[in-house]
C-alpha cells in the first residue's frame, strides 16, 4: 500500500505526457515554377485527351494496377486506389512535349515525394499538341522520388480509356473543406485554402462546418472549443463562442498559420475561384439558422451572378438545428440537406437525405428517395473495401470521404 | 525534465547517518500528521511551439504560489491536495486585424490546479507527484480597451523536490523545485521557490 | 517515447528497491511469492490457478478521436502452472462494445529474484454497434501476439515487463449486408506492459500496470474505421484485486 499511491501516480504521471501526434510531412512541389515558365498551359481540348483511366506499365506495383488521371488547367492530378495515393503535377506543353513537375503523397501516412512525368512525342505529346485523337495508348512516363530508396524509381502510365462519368451525375465530397487536419495536406481544415485544394484532391463537391462567434458571425470551423487540435496558439482556450468575431480575427491562427473564414467570405471564394458543384453546410450553431440561410440565399443568387451552376445545402444534423428550422420564418425557401430519418426528410420536403454510412445500403429507402426527386449522399466513408462495395452494390448519388482521392480513383477507374 | 526526474529520483534515496539505506522499523507506532504546505515561486514556461506567430520565442517568466494539504502517516507515503495560481506567461505583442489595422495586445495564460498528490519523505527531502485538473483562463486586452477571457479546464501533472529545516516543533522552511507538465497544452513549468510548512494536527 | 519507458522503469523500480531493503526477516519469497499473483510469469507450482477481477481503461488515440476519449472496460485475468516452467495465462475484458479474449502459454526461468521468459497468446476481439442508434455495424479479428517478458522480485512485490507484438490474422468488418474479409498476417504493432503486483491491504493482493501500445489497428477504436497508416499510442491502465 505504501509504495502503491507512488507508483500509481508515477504512471499516471507517465500518461500526462504520452500524447499520439501523427508525423509530419514534408510540404514539396518539385521544380513546378520552373516548368511552367518554359510551357505553355494546356487548353480544355487537350486536357480531355489527356485526363483517362490508365494502367500501370512500370514494374513496380507501388500504385497498382489501374490509377485515374485528370487534367485542368496547368495542373495534373492522378489518383490511386492502392495506399491511397495522389499526384499534383503542374506543366504544360513544350513544342511536341508534355512536362510536368509536382510531388506524390500518401494520404493515410506521412509518405511524400517528388516527381517527374513527361508525355514525348512519340508517344502521344505530337497528338496533344496537334490537338486530336482520344488519347489511347498515350504513356505518361518520368521517375518519383520515393523516401526509402537511394535512387528515384521509374514510373510509366498508359491510357487505355477515358475516365467513367455517371449520367446523372455523382458526387465526391470531400469532408470539412477538403480533408482533416490529420490528413496534413499542408492547409488546414475548413479554410478557404483547403476548399482551394479540394478540386485538386478529385471532390466535386465539399461539406464545411458552421460555428457561431459570441457576436453572432457564423464561421466556419468544427469543434465547438479551441484546442491544440485545430489552433496554433495556447492563448486561444475555451469555447469558440467566448469570442467575437474581431477577437479571432487578431488571435486565431489555424494549424498552419491561416486565418478563420467567415461562411460568406468562403461561399464567395468557392463560387469565385474553384469549380465545385456542390456545398454542404453542416451547421453546428442551431441559433445562427436564420442568418445561415440568408447567407446561403445571397450566395445562391451570387452564383447565379455568375453563372456557376452550384448547389448549396442547408445541412440539418441533429434535432437542434431541426427544431430552429420548423421555427424560421425562412423554412422552406433555400435547399435542404437533412441527415435525420426519412419521415423528416419527407416533412422539410429537402432536396437531399444524408444518412449515415454505418447503416448500411438501405437499398430500398434509398430508391424511395431517389423516385421522390431527392439525391441521397452518404457519410462519412473511408474505408477502401467499403467505399467499393458501396459504389458497386450501392445506388447513392454521393459519398462524403476525408479520402476524396480515393474515391476520385475507384470512381473514375470503375474497378469495381 | 527526465534528466532532472531522474536526478531527482536519486537524491531522494533515504539514508540514515552512515550512508546506508533506511530500514522501516516495524515495531514504531504510526504517527500521523496534517500538513500545510504555503509555496510561492519564481517559474519559467517553456511552450512546444511558439504561442502566437508574433512571439518573440517560447520561453516566459512567471510566477505561482500554491499550497498543498498533506495527509502524513509516518511511512514514506503522505497523500493530500494541492492547488494554488500559476501565471504561464504574459505577452505585450503587435497584432494587425482583417483591416490591417495595428492592434496593441496583451495575452497571459494562467492556470488554478486541483490535484491529488503524493509524496515521499526520507529525511528532511520531500519528492512527490501530483495529477488533476488545470482551470486555465486566457485573459486578452486590446489597445488597452477591449478586454476579454475565456476559460477551459485540461489535463496536468506536478513534480516537486523539497528540503525541509526545521525551525520550530511545527514549523518548517525551505527551497523547493518543481514542474509543471500540460501536454495537451503543449508547455512545460519549471519553478524555483521557497516554501513554509506547518504541523496542523498530530494524532 | 523510449527515454519515457526507461524513465518509467527507474521510478517503479525506486520505491520496490526501498521496500526490499525494509525487510527485516528474510523468508523464502518463493513459496509464497509469486504463487499468489496472476500477471507474473515467473514458475508456479504445477496445476496452481490464480484468478484476478477488474477494471482497464485505455485512452485512444487523439488522431483517430480529436479529443481524449476514454474506453473503459471489466477485465479479467487468469494463469494456470504447468510442468516445466511453463504457465498458461488468459484475459477477457469486455466494455460490451468491445470483447475481447486472450489465451496463451509462457515459458520462464529462474535467476534468483529474476526471470526471463517468452510466450506466445492468441486473441479472439468482436465488436458490435448494432443496439446503438445511427450503427448496423459489427467487427471481428483473430490477433496473436509473440511476446517476451520479465520479471523482478522485491520480497513480496513482483514487477511484470512484457512486450509484445501484434499480428493480425484476420479482420472481418460487416455493415449492414456488406462485408468485407481481409485474412493477411498482418504485423499491425507492439505493445510493452510493465505491471506490479504486491499485497494490498491484509490478505489481498492486487495488480496494477500500464500497456503503452502502438498499433495501426487498435482494437478499442474498432468502430472508428481507422485508415491511419501511422501507429498510434494508446494508454491503457489496467488494475485488479486477485482473487
Amino acid at each position: 500500500m505504501k509504495s502503491f499511491g507512488v507508483i500509481l501516480a508515477s504512471m499516471v504521471l507517465i500518461l500526462s505526457s504520452c500524447i499520439s501526434e501523427l508525423e509530419p510531412v514534408a510540404n514539396l512541389s518539385g521544380n513546378a515554377d520552373s516548368i511552367l515558365a518554359i510551357t505553355t498551359p494546356i487548353d480544355s481540348t487537350r486536357r480531355s485527351i489527356i485526363s483517362g483511366v490508365y494502367v500501370v506499365d512500370s514494374p513496380s506495383r507501388r500504385f497498382g494496377d489501374t490509377v485515374a488521371v485528370q487534367s485542368r488547367g496547368s495542373l495534373i492530378t492522378i489518383f490511386t486506389v492502392k495506399d491511397v495515393v495522389y499526384f499534383a503535377m503542374r506543366g504544360g506543353l513544350r513544342d511536341d512535349s508534355v512536362l510536368l513537375s509536382g510531388y506524390w503523397r500518401g494520404v493515410q501516412g506521412p509518405l511524400t515525394g517528388v516527381a517527374q512525368l513527361s508525355i514525348q512525342p512519340g508517344e502521344g505529346g505530337s497528338d496533344i499538341a496537334a490537338g486530336k485523337g482520344s488519347g489511347k495508348g498515350l504513356i505518361l512516363r518520368g521517375e518519383i522520388d520515393v523516401p526509402e530508396l537511394d535512387r528515384p524509381e521509374p514510373l510509366v502510365l498508359r491510357k487505355i480509356e477515358k475516365e467513367f462519368e455517371r449520367l446523372r451525375g455523382f458526387q465526391i465530397i470531400a469532408h470539412r473543406g477538403g480533408g482533416r487536419n490529420s490528413e496534413r495536406l499542408g492547409v488546414s481544415e475548413n479554410t478557404k485554402e483547403m476548399m482551394f485544394l479540394s478540386p485538386v484532391l478529385g471532390a466535386t463537391g465539399i461539406e464545411i462546418d458552421i460555428q457561431s462567434t459570441k457576436d453572432g458571425v457564423p464561421i466556419v470551423f468544427h469543434d465547438p472549443t479551441f484546442t491544440s487540435r485545430t489552433v496554433r496558439s495556447p492563448y486561444l482556450i475555451g469555447k469558440v463562442s467566448n469570442y467575437t468575431y474581431k477577437n479571432l480575427q487578431t488571435l486565431a491562427r489555424l494549424i498552419y498559420g491561416e486565418r478563420i473564414p467567415t461562411l460568406e467570405e468562403a461561399l464567395i471564394a468557392v463560387i469565385d475561384k474553384t469549380e465545385l458543384s456542390m456545398i454542404w453546410l453542416d451547421v453546428k450553431a442551431a441559433h445562427l439558422t436564420d442568418s445561415i440561410i440568408g447567407i446561403q440565399k445571397r450566395a445562391i443568387e451570387h452564383a447565379k451572378f455568375k453563372g456557376r451552376n452550384i448547389r448549396i445545402l442547408f445541412g440539418i444534423p441533429d434535432d437542434d438545428v431541426l427544431n430552429a428550422y420548423r421555427r424560421s420564418p425562412l423554412k422552406g425557401t433555400s435547399p435542404v440537406l437533412c441527415e435525420l430519418d426519412p419521415h423528416i426528410v419527407r416533412e422539410l420536403d429537402a432536396d437531399v437525405w444524408a444518412p449515415r454510412f454505418t447503416l448500411g445500403l438501405q437499398k430500398e429507402l434509398v430508391a424511395e428517395m431517389q423516385k421522390e426527386g431527392r439525391d441521397v449522399y452518404v457519410w462519412t466513408l473511408d474505408d477502401t473495401g467499403f467505399m467499393i462495395e458501396y459504389l458497386r452494390d450501392g445506388d447513392f448519388d454521393g459519398i462524403l470521404t476525408n479520402y476524396p482521392t480515393l474515391l476520385a480513383a475507384i470512381f473514375r477507374t470503375r474497378i469495381l | 525534465m527526465e534528466t532532472l526526474l531522474a536526478a531527482m529520483l536519486l537524491f531522494c534515496a533515504p539514508q540514515d547517518s552512515s550512508g546506508l539505506i533506511m530500514r522501516r522499523d516495524s515495531s514504531m507506532r504510526s504517527l500521523y500528521r496534517v500538513e500545510a504546505t504555503l509555496m510561492g515561486a519564481i517559474q519559467a514556461t517553456r511552450y512546444a511551439d511558439k504561442p502566437t506567430l508574433v512571439s518573440a520565442g517560447t520561453l516566459f517568466p512567471g510566477t505561482s504560489f500554491g499550497g498543498r494539504l498533506m495527509w502524513h502517516p509516518d511511512h514514506l507515503l503522505s497523500v493530500g491536495l494541492y492547488s494554488g495560481y500559476v501565471t504561464f506567461s504574459r505577452e505585450h505583442l503587435s497584432l494587425t486585424d482583417e483591416k490591417g489595422s495595428p492592434q496593441d495586445v496583451t495575452l497571459d495564460l494562467t492556470g488554478i490546479p486541483v490535484q491529488v498528490v503524493v509524496a515521499m519523505q526520507p529525511g528532511n527531502f520531500q519528492f512527490g507527484v501530483g495529477l488533476g485538473v488545470y482551470f486555465l483562463t486566457s485573459h486578452t486586452s486590446v489597445n488597452n480597451t477591449e478586454r476579454f477571457s475565456s476559460s477551459d479546464y485540461t489535463y496536468g501533472a506536478t513534480t516537486w523536490l523539497a528540503y525541509d529545516v526545521r525551525l520550530t516543533s511545527f514549523l518548517t522552511v525551505g527551497p523547493e523545485i518543481g514542474v509543471h507538465l500540460l501536454s495537451h497544452t503543449g508547455l512545460t513549468t519549471g519553478m524555483v521557490g521557497l516554501r513554509v510548512k506547518v504541523d496542523l494536527l498530530t494524532y | 517515447m523510449i527515454r519515457w519507458f526507461a524513465l518509467s522503469i527507474l521510478i517503479l523500480s525506486m520505491p520496490v528497491a526501498l521496500q526490499a531493503q525494509d525487510s527485516e526477516t528474510s523468508v523464502n519469497q518463493d513459496s509464497i511469492y509469486p504463487s499468489r499473483y496472476v500477471y507474473s510469469t515467473r514458475p508456479v507450482q504445477i496445476w496452481d490457478f490464480k484468478a484476478a477481477i477488474g477494471g482497464a481503461i485505455t485512452l485512444l488515440p487523439q488522431p483517430l478521436t480529436e479529443s481524449p476519449v476514454p474506453a473503459p472496460s471489466i477485465d479479467l485475468r487468469a494463469r494456470l502452472g504447468l510442468p516445466l516452467n511453463f504457465m498458461a495465462f488468459g484475459r477477457a475484458t469486455s466494455n460490451i462494445a468491445t470483447s475481447f479474449v486472450q489465451s496463451g502459454l509462457a515459458w520462464s526461468f529462474v535467476l534468483g529474484d529474476f526471470s526471463a521468459g517468452a510466450g506466445w497468446s492468441a486473441a479472439y476481439m468482436y465488436g458490435n454497434l448494432t443496439f446503438v442508434d445511427g450503427f448496423n455495424t459489427s467487427q471481428h479479428r483473430w490477433l496473436n501476439y509473440p511476446m517476451v517478458t520479465g520479471t523482478a522480485r522485491f520480497d513480496e512485490v513482483i514487477l511484470t515487463v512484457r512486450i509484445e507484438a501484434e499480428l493480425m490474422t484476420s479482420l472481418t468488418k460487416r455493415i449492414e449486408t456488406q462485408t468485407i474479409v481481409s485474412s493477411n498476417n498482418v504485423y499491425t504493432g507492439s505493445s510493452v506492459t510493465i505491471a506490479v503486483e504486491q499485497p494490498f491491504w491484509k490478505n489481498t493482493q492486487v495488480l496494477f500496470g500500464t500497456t503503452f501500445s502502438f498499433s495501426s489497428n487498435p482494437y478499442q477504436s474498432w468502430f472508428l474505421y481507422n485508415t491511419f497508416k501511422d501507429r498510434l499510442l494508446s494508454t491503457e491502465f489496467f488494475m485488479a484485486f486477485i482473487l
